[in-house]
């Protein structure tokens, strides 16, 4: 009965053909060929220039700081985006459709646009006397603004099939609010809050339009590693870029991969 | 002892889902809630369960006033009608979760989960996901789930809705003898008279919020208290001035002694088989009624009585059968 116990064969007909070709041929010229291009171009001018450029000191600075700010912005989007998607799909409040619409701004404005907003609340001339122009925790705001929406977005529509049944099950049984939440309720969400976050790191790895405006570019201090590989390519050094962008997608890709195999654990046999 | 309800009342906004319910469920037995979808009766287990509270009234549980007890603390099982389990947990871990609650030692834990699956019938599928299970089987996980913390009772929300017809039937068997051997008192709800006449120690009937009547199966089946009662728990006809169940209509052949005098003749309009049963309409050639007169037979008697589609036949009550004056319908 269950798949998993079959052979694996192919399934396709010849629509399903036509239609795996076209996947694959638009796949490989969007992603594919352009991110082999990009490995090839690092290793142009080899493997010492590659090394050497990692271990630059304003480049690894860089790369650190952007990795950090975005672990630190995942890890805050999934207790906060978590806690607004209950919100959202629990409570019934006035303004709950506006909400519901602003959460997506950040997706929506273009992130140039949302290093600006922030900055005129975060930066000189900010009214609560916060001002981040210039420190490490701009990158780490800028990441946290333009990712708010991934883990909120993966996490309503799971909840919103999550049935109170089984919360109310674990109570009768005597489960506190907090044990039901830990042990039934967090399972069930665990792998849309480990997509949201996949997403969310990597997102913020990638991120430029705000850091550009917000952080102020300080090298070693607030310089984010996309900016980083702005400065290499304006200076026409392609495999210095390069190998900072392969980097990147070396750890976005294991990122994904722990993230996966995090929930895959969680979620081994449920429906 | 058992659960005293006492001036119960609940409204969502300007419906009434329940007024002014009393009501008193004996210690040890197996109580049928029974109305149609949206008479009160999932309200009314919700509150004594304490998912809901009640706008008005109070709730005793052996003696104990729960109305403001919050679920967690009223050792109370709860059976889902969509089994509520716990997908990423093993039957087992599913069964033993109110028992690890309670911090009991593992040894205990290990001890009475193994009574319990073997008490539903489950003792090989205890690693299984609850996803490999069918949904009977699953159903007595939940069963079991619900009983692992002793409760002084088990409140069951229409257990067997969410299964097909014939493992229903084997379900309803299977808690009827297991209510035997565990004698925990159950409160269940249904909407399915079959189901609460055949599993049920006592029945409750609810409607519009109101208990209609309370009585054994047999009370409820044979002595109807109002109409509704009458019309919901079983299928009714006109015949003249009263209406009966359609089986407690005496039908012979026209030309045959008819057993009851004031016979009226009429054709068979209509002839519908379903398996051994035989459901047929008569019209009546005096228009005392707008309707035909629906008549129950097994396939058996219809044959004994020769009788056939299309022809001409005389009917009455039965002299023993429960009439009601057909006046307000």
């Amino acid at each position: 009965m269950r798949a998993s116990t079959l052979k694996p064969h192919s399934t396709l007909t010849r629509p399903a053909s036509v239609a795996l070709g076209v996947s694959v041929l638009w796949f490989s010229l969007l992603v594919l060929l352009p991110l082999a291009l990009v490995v090839v171009a690092s290793a142009e001018d080899g493997w010492a220039v590659f090394w050497g450029t990692l271990t630059n000191t304003q480049t690894a600075n860089a790369i650190q700081l952007t990795l950090t700010a975005a672990a630190a912005a995942t890890a805050v989007n999934m207790v906060i985006g978590t806690l607004i998607a209950w919100v959202l799909v629990r409570d019934r409040f006035p303004g709950k459709r506006l909400v519901e619409l602003l959460i997506d701004i950040p997706f929506a404005l273009p992130s140039l646009v949302a290093g600006l907003v922030l900055l005129s609340l975060y930066g000189p001339n900010s009214p609560l006397g916060i001002n981040v122009l210039g420190t490490p925790y701009s990158v780490f705001l800028a990441v946290l603004f333009v990712t708010l929406p991934f883990v909120v977005r993966t996490v309503e529509p799971v909840l919103i099939e999550l049935d109170t049944d089984v919360e109310q099950a674990a109570e009768s049984l005597g489960a506190s609010r907090v044990t039901t939440f830990r042990r039934v309720v967090l399972p069930a969400l665990t792998p849309a809050i480990a997509a949201g976050a996949t997403l969310s790191f990597a997102r913020g790895v990638g991120e430029f339009g705000a850091l550009t405006l917000l952080t102020g570019n300080r090298p070693n201090v607030s310089e984010g590693a996309p900016i980083r590989i702005q400065s290499y390519l304006e200076t026409d050094n392609t495999a210095a870029a390069a190998a900072v962008a392969v980097f990147l997608l070396l750890v976005a890709l294991t990122a994904i991969g722990v993230f996966d195999v995090l929930s895959r654990k969680v979620t081994r046999h449920a429906d | 002892m058992g659960i005293e309800i006492s001036g119960l009342s609940k409204h969502y906004g300007d419906f009434a889902a329940l007024e002014d319910i009393t009501l008193s469920v004996p210690s040890g037995g197996l109580t049928a809630l029974l109305g149609p979808s949206g008479s009160g009766k999932t309200t009314l287990l919700r509150i004594l369960g304490g998912q809901e509270t009640p706008d008005a009234g109070t709730v005793h549980i052996d003696g104990r006033d729960v109305t403001r007890v919050p679920a967690q603390q009223r050792n109370i099982g709860f059976v889902f009608q969509h089994y509520a389990a716990f997908k990423h947990m093993s039957v087992a871990k599913n069964v033993a979760f109110g028992l690890e609650i309670r911090k009991l030692p593992k040894e205990r834990i290990r001890q009475r989960v193994e009574e319990l699956l073997q008490l539903v019938q489950l003792a090989q599928h205890g690693h299984r996901m609850p996803s490999q299970l069918s949904g009977g089987q699953r159903q007595r996980m939940a069963l079991a789930r619900a009983l692992a913390i002793d409760p002084s009772v088990l409140l069951l929300d229409e257990p067997f809705g969410a299964l097909d017809a014939k493992v229903r039937k084997e379900l309803r068997d299977w808690l009827r003898r297991l209510h035997d051997d565990v004698h925990v008192t159950s409160v269940f709800v249904t909407h399915d008279q079959e189901e609460a006449l055949e599993v049920a120690d006592t029945i409750v009937v609810v409607n519009e919020g109101r208990i209609e009547q309370v009585g054994t199966p047999d009370e409820i089946y044979d002595h109807p208290a109002t109409d509704f009662v009458f019309h919901f728990i079983g299928e009714a006809t006109r015949l003249g001035e009263v209406l009966l169940r359609p089986h407690d209509v005496l039908i012979t052949a026209e030309g045959e002694q008819h057993p009851v005098s004031t016979a009226r003749a009429g054709t068979i309009s209509r002839w519908n088989r379903v398996g051994f049963e035989i459901r047929l309409e008569v019209t009546l050639d005096e228009a005392v009624q707008q309707g035909p007169v629906h008549v129950q037979l097994t396939r058996t008697e219809a044959q004994g009585l020769g009788i056939g589609p299309g022809d001409r036949v005389q009917v009455a009550p039965h002299p023993s059968a429960e009439l009601r004056p057909a006046g307000s319908h």
